[in-house]
This record gives C-alpha cells, sequence and structure tokens, in this order.
C-alpha cells in the first residue's frame, strides 16, 4: 500500500447528545481514491467536513501530511487548504459568474498569478474536464452533469495534492454520475491526485474505490479493497450492499428510544 | 528556484534549477520576458534540473511559446524529467512545443534552418 496522506485518530464528535462520530480510525492512502460509504446519519459528511477543517472534533486528531490540522493555527490552515480542492455536493457555482470566472477563482484568491496565465490556467483545466470552449458560458446555461465538471475544474485550479468530493453523482442520472466517476478516476491516475469520496451510491464505490470505509452509526465497520466489502460477512455491510430495508440495520428506532425521545420532549 | 542565463552563438540559453510553482513562476515569467521584449529568435530552456513544474509553469511557457510565435522567434525546450514531460502531455502540450531530449539536439533544432 502507498504511504499515508492522512491520518484520522480517535475522532469524535457530537451535536447535542447524538454521537455523531465515535472514535474513528482512518488512513488514507497517497494517490489513491478512498470512498467513504454509509448510510444517511453514518457519520460520513461529518467526517468529510472535519477533514477540510470546517468542524473541529470534541476528541482526536486529524493529520495532512504530518501536520495535525485541529490544532493548527487559523493562518496555518490556509497553506494546508491549498493542498486540497473541494468538489461540493450542489457544485457550489457562483451563477451570476462565467464558467471562466468560476475557475478562475481560486487562482485569483490564492495566488499573484497575472490574468494571461489563469487565461491559459484555466483552459487547461477545463480541457481536463473536456470543456473546452465553454469559458463564457453562465452556470445555468449547462447541464447538472457540466456543472459538475465546471466544479471539479475549479477544484483543481491550484493542483491540489488531495481532492475531497461530497457525493459527486448526487442529482445525475445514471449515465451522468458514471462519467463523473471516470473523470475522478482519470484524474486521480493522471494527476496522481488522492481522493477522498463520500458517498452512499454502492455502484459508485465499486467502480471507483481503491480502498472503501464502511461507516455505520459513526463508527469505522470495515476497511478493505472493493472485493474485500463485497465478499465481507459482515451483516451491516451486506445489507447495504444489497439495499435491503431489513436487515442488522433497524429500520425504525427501538420502541426503547422512541418513548424516551417522546417523554423528553 | 534559481535561473542561469547564457548565450550560445545566437542562442539564448536558460537553465533553470528546482521546482517551478505558483509562487515562483511569475519571476521566470519576467525573465523569458525580458528575451521576448528583445525579440530573442532563439530561445533555449533547459529544465535537466527541474523536478516538478505546475499548472502556472505549464502556462508560463505556453505564453512564452505564444508570444515567440508572434514575432517568428523559436523557443525549445530541453531534457524534461519524466514527471515534468508528463505534465505536458496530459494537458495535451507536448505536441505543440519542440520538445528535445539533449541540448545538442536542442541547439540543433535552433540552428536548423525554417
Amino acid at each position: 500500500m502507498s504511504p499515508s496522506i492522512i491520518q484520522v485518530k480517535k475522532l469524535s464528535k457530537s451535536f447535542g447528545d447524538r454521537l455523531v462520530l465515535n472514535g474513528i480510525n482512518l488512513v488514507i492512502p497517497e494517490g489513491k481514491i478512498t470512498v467513504i460509504m454509509g448510510g444517511s446519519g453514518g457519520g460520513k459528511s461529518t467526517l468529510l467536513r472535519h477533514m477540510v477543517g470546517l468542524t473541529k472534533p470534541d476528541a482526536g486528531s486529524i493529520e495532512i501530511e504530518r501536520e495535525d490540522i485541529v490544532r493548527l493555527a487559523p493562518e496555518k490552515m490556509n497553506d494546508v487548504r491549498r493542498k486540497f480542492g473541494m468538489l461540493f455536493q450542489g457544485s457550489a457555482l457562483f451563477n451570476s459568474m462565467s464558467v471562466f470566472e468560476n475557475v478562475a477563482l481560486p487562482l485569483r484568491e490564492h495566488t499573484d498569478l497575472s490574468d494571461e496565465i489563469i487565461l491559459i490556467i484555466v483552459k487547461v483545466k477545463l480541457e481536463l474536464v473536456g470543456l473546452t470552449g465553454f469559458e463564457d458560458f453562465l452556470p445555468h446555461q449547462l447541464s447538472g452533469g457540466m456543472r459538475k465538471r465546471v466544479a471539479l475544474a475549479r477544484a483543481i485550479a491550484l493542483d491540489p495534492k488531495i481532492v475531497f468530493y461530497d457525493e459527486p453523482g448526487a442529482g445525475l442520472d445514471p449515465i451522468t454520475a458514471s462519467m463523473i466517476d471516470q473523470l475522478i478516476l482519470d484524474l486521480s491516475q493522471k494527476l496522481q491526485i488522492t481522493s477522498v469520496v463520500v458517498t452512499h451510491e454502492m455502484q459508485s464505490a465499486f467502480r471507483i474505490a481503491d480502498q472503501i470505509v464502511m461507516l455505520h452509526k459513526g463508527k469505522v465497520l470495515e476497511v478493505g479493497r472493493p472485493e474485500d466489502i463485497k465478499t465481507s460477512s459482515n451483516p451491516f455491510v451486506q445489507q447495504f450492499i444489497k439495499g435491503e430495508h431489513e436487515g442488522a440495520i433497524p429500520f425504525r428506532q427501538t420502541r426503547e428510544a422512541y418513548l424516551k425521545g417522546l417523554l423528553e420532549t | 528556484m534559481k535561473i542561469h542565463q547564457r548565450q550560445d552563438k545566437g542562442v539564448q540559453i536558460y537553465e533553470v534549477e528546482g521546482e517551478i510553482n505558483f509562487h515562483n513562476s511569475p519571476d521566470l515569467r519576467d525573465r523569458l520576458h525580458e528575451a521576448i521584449a528583445r525579440r530573442e529568435q532563439k530561445i533555449l530552456i533547459q529544465l535537466r534540473k527541474v523536478s516538478y513544474i505546475d499548472s502556472s509553469g505549464l502556462a508560463t511557457f505556453v505564453e512564452a511559446l505564444q508570444k515567440t510565435k508572434k514575432y517568428q522567434g523559436h523557443l525549445v525546450l530541453t531534457e524534461l524529467m519524466p514527471a515534468v514531460k508528463s505534465v505536458f502531455e496530459i494537458a495535451k502540450l507536448d505536441g505543440i512545443f519542440s520538445l528535445a531530449g539533449s541540448l545538442e539536439s536542442g541547439l540543433n533544432l535552433l540552428r536548423s534552418p525554417g
């Protein structure tokens, strides 16, 4: 396995009395695609928000290239942030700005590069995501899949070592979602980017992952290669893969939790 | 990043050393613009000591190529390390540059007529 680029150690986080992350330990190998899987409310988006420094944990550490970002001063965090790009779930493009301006934004904000150089970089990035010639379009003139590709071009504008993807296939039809998967694979391999993908889509995970991390109730249930996960004997993992509503994962909260919830509100 | 500059029989040679990145590529750009402002006909950039180049470095070379072509000048890049060459290939720009494997063949490219 490759050396690790991110190490998460004993990470815990509660919102109110709800323990969302419960002592997560995780190693993300460099240059590989790690997919974090799990059901809604399993903690995967919260874990992602911690890894990009948007949320602080109650306990534990997150080391990115051996630097603990939990305890980093805000100005130093900016340096670390330059190492990674993020693809947000809703693409998060600025609707009033052209495709070119959207992709150029991080270059304008984080570098002193001239307009001429930025123009060339944006053209190269757009070519990498297959959108040469779309510089002057506005986001609303593009399809959902194309918007996602613009967002991806923006995420890689600063040549990040790591790209985080939050539900990259969300809201896309299966064919477009699979095209985005192919793009994630291409970019990871060509640019040797470390990819961390949060998704609940099994097919997508099996298509792109070098490593799959299964989260359930804020804990790491299982870590392995796609083939290991497919053949896992863990009933929770199997239920998730098959998408069955009956199984180890309860469909409803227990009667006790229901009554407790009712009486305490 | 360091830039060593020398002349060799009408060829302006720049030898770059170190990483070319967002921080220092503007310096490289300034140096190349000096040569471009003088309308140097033959520019050779040696990259044998460049271990890494990012998008801004790549863009700097693309711009230099555009500008030299405008006045019919010639730009050659030599001795690219594999990691650097692959950056050109990924961006599909290896075809538009004159790339040479050695200093000698780079000089020959510039000295050959046409």
